[in-house]
């Protein structure tokens, strides 16, 4: 391709970090479905063909929509590649669950198009800023449509759920972050009043959820809805550019998602199981694994920091906000589901009956480290996530 | 499946007769697709359009009952569906409106003709109630037609919308006369909850029958409503009557009830029938956008034709050519041992439903530009789109996800026939959706396409 063709698609260094945030969840993904046992050698390669797919499809999305070209022709494609992530998801769900979970596998394919019909509309100018925020809201799955997130979890595979929820926050959050409904007096107001309910809600109902897979789901969700109601709320309430504030939450929080797919997602798929009744004693069978399964939820809460420090300077600015308040409790909710998962992991005795997880490798190992780096630098660093796509 | 004897020469006939009148309608001038506002008849840009639509419909029709060995039998049945199509173009051109009656009831006798001309149960059952429902139709009309011309004193349209709009003694009688006409428009385009016809005469019908009605009859009825739409407009207004507002309400109950109503199907025929019913509802927006304007009616009737072509097509490649069972008891798990065929089969009824590279897809933000500032259709046409897609991802789970039912079929992708000579008609599908996908992305239907061209191939 020649340079001056390659330059007109360069998307700049904005979309770096998020095309880097996709990039780890598929290799976390492909080394969670590396640990998948009972797999024949075709369907294995099926299964990480489509965890590839997805991977490109998203990837091909973040790079599309920071991309410099007309927004007549953009919209289109970056539509094309949102909508093109359904047809994986679909073969993943139908691999995971097989014929008796076909209807389900079904469904999840329907909700993951929903998104990338309304982001085809968004090149109108009458209708862009709805659009693309209601794209971006349904794509992150924010609460009340954090449903979509937990049916995919009971479909999924886990590597695939950690993928697609860190692709919901990196394609969705920054395009529902815009700005576009910022500002504008009486329907902002209600929908974020409407949205700090919704996440209150959901997340407090994650701490009381038994399946690993459900409450990292919810959890994800929790945070694409604490970041759009951070980007909805005036600039004075929160203490600074709130679509800045907004857009380094996600990137922390979707940047956490490898760590606490690799971190508690992979025991529970050597385990065979996603259900937190059945797991306890890492520490005692598997002591780095048990030791990480209590770090990783510390450090996950820790990334998805930013919200609640935004969130309290808004309840400060506006002295005392019950919906504001209802939010942080969500907040507060999710990270305890997960602080609460990884304690179960770790300590306790191990169930009778139930498979063992075997202690990490150095390859494992190392894929941890590059996690827990890449976490930390996306919380300490927020200044990688730079602006929102067109 | 009945194999011919002897090879139906009345296929290859009907195939370069077709193509002939393909041909003949690429001759005609292609006007600025404006409606003539003239004549008895208006031999215009959008029924010149309209024409070469239906040609390509036949031809593809022709195509398919070639490629499927299909008795002679079939040829004359899709013959008369083409006679049915031409019948019902010729009412859509008709600027009088008794003239257009008539029209609308030779096409329909037509079209239950085509229906029940093989015979069968079935078959004659929808054809008695397709002949039924169009003389509902054409008496509706027919009412309409001697409400204005009792008002206005003239059957003609252009007329009688002039007229209606000055009658201040009698706005009740007026408003009925444009109510009963948008009702019999509305029954020939199969939108909710006047569709009934289109689900079983669709369904039952051999399927190179049911592509050329599928296409035929609601662009037929669209045109017919733009004509209305257009002369009635002045005096839609000053009866006060809200026909936008009437068109959406089509639009809302046609995606959303149709659409519901084709998941909860059981049979792929049907749920083929009721897909077209919905795809149906997204002609609504190009009638509502400027009365007199058609260039969005023509480009939405190329579309209709590049999106469902292909999703008959492929229905008649697996039923008609090789003989499968549409039901999804049957149906269940036959994707697994058959991947291609029902690969394609999906793709044509996801790239109808709006997946990207097909027609819809760059269609559907011309339909929601041309209903600015409305929020509403936008809406509606996601909504529409979501629905259509749970139909294909409905579809797709009864072929390759669901697991034959024990009872019903012991071993289904087993017992299935050989279909030794289907692969034509799997062709001529491949071909469909190819032409449909270079169409989309080739910007010759609309400019979104040559936006995305444009990004794809720079320069090219």
């Amino acid at each position: 391709m020649p340079a001056a063709a390659l330059a007109a698609w360069w998307p700049g260094s904005a979309a770096l970090p998020w095309a880097g945030v996709v990039a780890l969840g598929a290799v976390t993904a492909l080394a969670l479905e590396a640990a998948q046992g009972g797999l024949s050698g075709r369907a294995r390669a099926a299964r990480a063909a489509a965890v590839v797919a997805l991977g490109a499809a998203a990837l091909a999305a973040v790079w599309l929509a920071w991309a410099p070209v007309s927004l007549d022709g953009r919209v289109p494609l970056t539509a094309a590649a949102w909508w093109l992530v359904a047809i994986p998801v679909l073969v993943l769900a139908a691999a995971a669950s097989g014929s008796t979970g076909a209807a389900v596998s079904a469904r999840v394919a329907v909700t993951q198009a929903a998104p990338a019909i309304f982001y085809s509309f968004s090149s109108l100018p009458f209708v862009a800023p709805f659009a693309s925020f209601s794209a971006g809201f349904v794509r992150a799955a924010a609460p009340p449509f954090h449903s979509m997130a937990t049916e995919a979890a009971g479909a999924l595979p886990a590597g695939a759920l950690g993928l697609l929820l860190a692709v919901g926050l990196a394609l969705g959050g920054p395009v529902a972050c815009g700005g576009q409904f910022a500002g504008t007096g009486l329907p902002a107001r209600l929908l974020a009043a409407g949205l700090a309910l919704a996440t209150g809600v959901a997340g407090a109902a994650c701490a009381a959820d038994r399946d690993l897979l459900r409450r990292l789901a919810k959890w994800a969700s929790v945070q694409g809805g604490l970041a759009i109601l951070i980007s909805l709320l005036p600039e004075a309430e929160v203490g600074g550019p709130p679509t800045a504030r907004a857009v380094a939450h996600l990137g922390a929080s979707a940047a956490a998602l490898p760590l606490l797919l690799l971190g508690l997602g992979r025991p529970a798929v050597l385990a065979g199981t996603s259900d937190l009744a059945v797991h306890a004693g890492l520490l005692r069978t598997a002591r780095r694994r048990g030791v990480l399964a209590l770090v990783v939820p510390v450090v996950a809460v820790v990334a998805s920091a930013r919200a609640p420090l935004a969130l309290a300077a808004a309840l400060a600015a506006t002295a005392g906000n019950a919906l504001l308040t209802a939010a942080l409790a969500g907040w507060v909710g999710a990270g305890f589901g997960l602080l609460l998962a990884g304690y179960r992991m770790a300590r306790g005795e191990p169930r009778a009956g139930g498979r063992v997880p075997p202690e990490m490798r150095v390859g494992e190992g190392m894929l941890m480290a590059l996690c827990l780096a890449a976490a930390v630098a996306a919380f300490a660093l927020p200044s990688l996530w730079t602006g929102v796509p067109r | 499946m009945n194999r011919p004897t002897v090879f139906p020469w009345a296929f290859p006939a009907l195939l370069a007769l077709a193509a002939g009148a393909a041909l003949l309608i690429a001759q005609l001038p292609r006007e600025t697709p404006r409606l003539l506002a003239g004549g008895a008849f208006a031999l215009d840009g959008p029924t010149v359009r309209l024409l070469g639509v239906l040609a390509g419909a036949v031809l593809a029709a022709a195509l398919l009952g070639l490629a499927s060995w299909a008795r002679e039998a079939h040829a004359y049945a899709v013959l008369l569906a083409a006679l049915a199509a031409l019948a019902w173009t010729a009412a859509a051109a008709s600027l009088d409106l008794a003239a257009a009656a008539v029209f609308w009831a030779a096409g329909w006798i037509l079209a239950a003709a085509a229906v029940g001309r093989l015979g069968g149960p079935e078959q004659i059952e929808a054809a008695v109630k397709l002949h039924g429902l169009g003389a509902a139709g054409t008496l509706i009309l027919i009412l309409g037609a001697t409400l204005a011309a009792g008002l206005a004193g003239s059957s003609h349209l252009l007329e009688a919308g002039q007229l209606l709009g000055s009658l201040r003694d009698s706005p009740v009688l007026a408003r009925t006369a444009a109510r009963v006409l948008l009702v019999g428009g509305a029954l020939a385009a199969a939108w909710v909850p006047f569709h009934f016809w289109a689900p079983d005469g669709l369904s039952a019908a051999p399927r190179p029958v049911a592509l050329i009605l599928a296409v035929a009859a609601p662009l037929a009825a669209a045109l017919a409503l733009a004509r209305l739409l257009f002369a009635f407009e002045p005096a839609f207004a000053a009866l006060q009557i809200n026909w936008r507002g009437a068109l959406f309400a089509f639009a809302a109950l046609t995606a959303l009830v149709g659409g519901s109503v084709a998941l909860a199907q059981r049979d792929a025929a049907r749920l083929t029938a009721y897909f077209t019913t919905v795809q149906c509802a997204e002609l609504i927006p190009a009638l509502g956008a400027a009365p007199g304007d058609a260039h969005l009616f023509a480009g939405a009737a190329a579309v209709h034709l590049a999106a469902l072509a292909p999703v008959w097509l492929a229905l008649g490649a697996w039923s008609d050519a090789g003989g499968g069972p549409t039901d999804f008891a049957r149906l269940a798990g036959w994707g697994r041992a058959r991947p291609v065929p029902a690969l394609l089969w999906v793709s044509a009824l996801g790239l109808a439903a709006g997946f990207p590279g097909g027609a819809r897809f760059v269609l559907r933000p011309e339909l929601a530009q041309a209903t600015a500032p409305s929020l509403a259709w936008p809406l509606l046409l996601a909504l529409s789109a979501l629905a259509q897609w749970a139909v294909v991802m409905r579809l797709a789970r009864v072929l390759f996800l669901d697991a034959p039912a024990a009872k019903a079929a012991p071993a289904a992708p087993a017992a299935l026939p050989a279909a030794p000579r289907s692969w034509p008609a799997w062709a001529l599908v491949a071909l469909a959706l190819g032409l449909e996908v270079w169409l989309a992305l080739s910007g010759r239907l609309m400019p979104a396409g040559a936006a995305v061209q444009q990004i794809l191939f720079p320069g090219g």
